[in-house]
Order: structure tokens, then sequence, then C-alpha cells
């Protein structure tokens, strides 16, 4: 992974959004959104406002939905990932750096 | 997890705030943060100007989440402004905004932004906690608010 980028993993449920990133990758938290509109929009300005390339790894519909709603100010690739596979953001935000 | 009552001191809370515009805000806040914080206001300003012009930081509901990243900054910082009129700021649901929560964030402290992001979701999202916020009228209540509000919601 290179420094410079920004490993996401974006979990939703139907009871929130679940975020993780690897910028501290020793020790990545998952982070607890509420699932209403706020919440969403909250994560939307967080990941619309990032400068750095962003590797998105989604499972849920909220989290799809999500990774096509927003419009980065850098390049943004993303992978939809099979609800059940993963069930926990940072093993999906590993899963995005994998292919950086 | 770090929330938004963990660095929110007195001072940063700017209540009936005679501004007509958000640039007039965020020129106040951003004195606020040199005078308390010691971060040169044009620095401040220079920040939340760039991250807006990527798009508007608006949440719906009256509530809007201004931040920017700053170079050297050691700890993050905030800010609870509220205009005594709304501010028209790019809502999607085109309510003016009453309640900007301003961050600013230190380079390489994303989860330290997410955690903050996540607690000011959460607690807004609540339309009784957007109540008692207003009812609040000086920055010790409104603090007293931020810091009591998850113990007596859960």
């Amino acid at each position: 992974m290179k420094p410079a980028d920004l490993c996401v993993g974006i979990l939703t449920h139907e009871n929130g959004c679940e975020i993780a990133t690897l910028d501290a990758p020793d020790s990545p938290e998952p982070f607890r959104f509420p699932a209403s509109p706020m919440g969403r929009d909250t994560l939307k300005v967080f990941l619309a406002g990032q400068r750095r390339p962003l590797w998105l790894a989604v499972s849920g519909t909220g989290a799809m939905d999500l990774a096509f709603a927003i419009d980065p100010a850098a390049p943004c690739n993303t992978y939809i990932v099979a609800q059940g596979v993963a069930d926990d953001p940072v093993a999906l935000a590993r899963y995005a750096s994998r292919a950086v | 997890m770090i929330s938004i009552a963990d660095i929110l001191l007195p001072e940063d809370v700017l209540l009936d705030m005679d501004v007509s515009s958000a640039a007039a805000l965020f020129d106040e806040v951003s004195q606020t943060m040199e005078r308390w914080h010691g971060v040169p206001r044009a620095q401040v300003a220079a920040a939340l100007a760039e991250r807006e012009a990527l798009g508007p930081t608006a949440l719906g509901q009256g509530v809007a989440i201004p931040h920017g990243r700053i170079a050297g900054l050691r700890v993050a910082h905030a800010s609870y402004a509220r205009p005594r009129r709304p501010l028209p700021f790019g809502a999607r649901d085109g309510k003016p905004v009453s309640d900007f929560i301003i961050l600013l964030i230190p380079e390489r402290a994303t989860d330290t932004h997410l955690g903050i992001l996540a607690d000011v979701s959460g607690l807004f999202t609540d339309p009784r906690f957007r109540d008692a916020l207003h009812v609040c009228a000086d920055p010790y209540a409104v603090l007293a608010l931020f810091r009591s509000w998850r113990t007596a919601a859960a």
C-alpha cells in the first residue's frame, strides 16, 4: 500500500454503518455511524473531502449506495464485496488494500 | 474513542454570532482558533475554504460540519458556532444552518477525524439533542449537554 493512498472498508446493516481505514495500519479501529440520512451524509462529506486516492471495499446495500453517491476530489476505486463474506469493516479495508 | 466533548472548550463555543454569511462566521472562528489554540487565522480560514470548495459540508436539519486539515497541527480542535440567524450553506434539504461544528484536524489523523464525525452524527441525528442544544444559553451549558447526552441516552 502506498502511504498516500487511503484504504477504506464500509459495511452497512439495518442498525447502521461501520467504517474503518488503514491509515493507522497497526491498530485499525471501526467507527459506527447511525442509520439515518445524517449518518449517511456525514460519511459522504468525509469521503468526498479526501484528497488522497481512495480504495473502497463496501458491503451492504447502503454502503454501495454511499460509494456510488460520492464525488471524491481524488481518484476512487470501489470493490463490492458480497454480504456474508466480510462482516467487519477492518477486514474490508484490508481487502481494498490488497488491490493497491 | 474520541468524542467532540473531549476537545471542545468553553472558549470554542460561539453563540448568537452576529454574522450574515458563512465567510464571516469562518473568519470569527479563525480568530478564536488563533487566540486560544495558536493556529494561524489565515491557515484556518484557508483550510476551511479549501474543503468547502470541494462541496458543501452541510448535513441537513440545520447542521454543518466544516473541517480542514492543518499541516503541523498536533491535536484536533473543534468549535461549536451558532449564528443568531441560520445561514444558507448548500444543504440538500434546503434548510439554512443553525449549528456549525467546525473541526481542525492534523494532516494524518484519519481515525481522530472519523471518531469525532461518528460522535457528532450520532448526537445530531437525535432531534431531542438538537432541541436541547438550542435552549442552551451559554458555553458551559453547551459543554454540559455534549458531555452528558450520551450517558443520558444510553
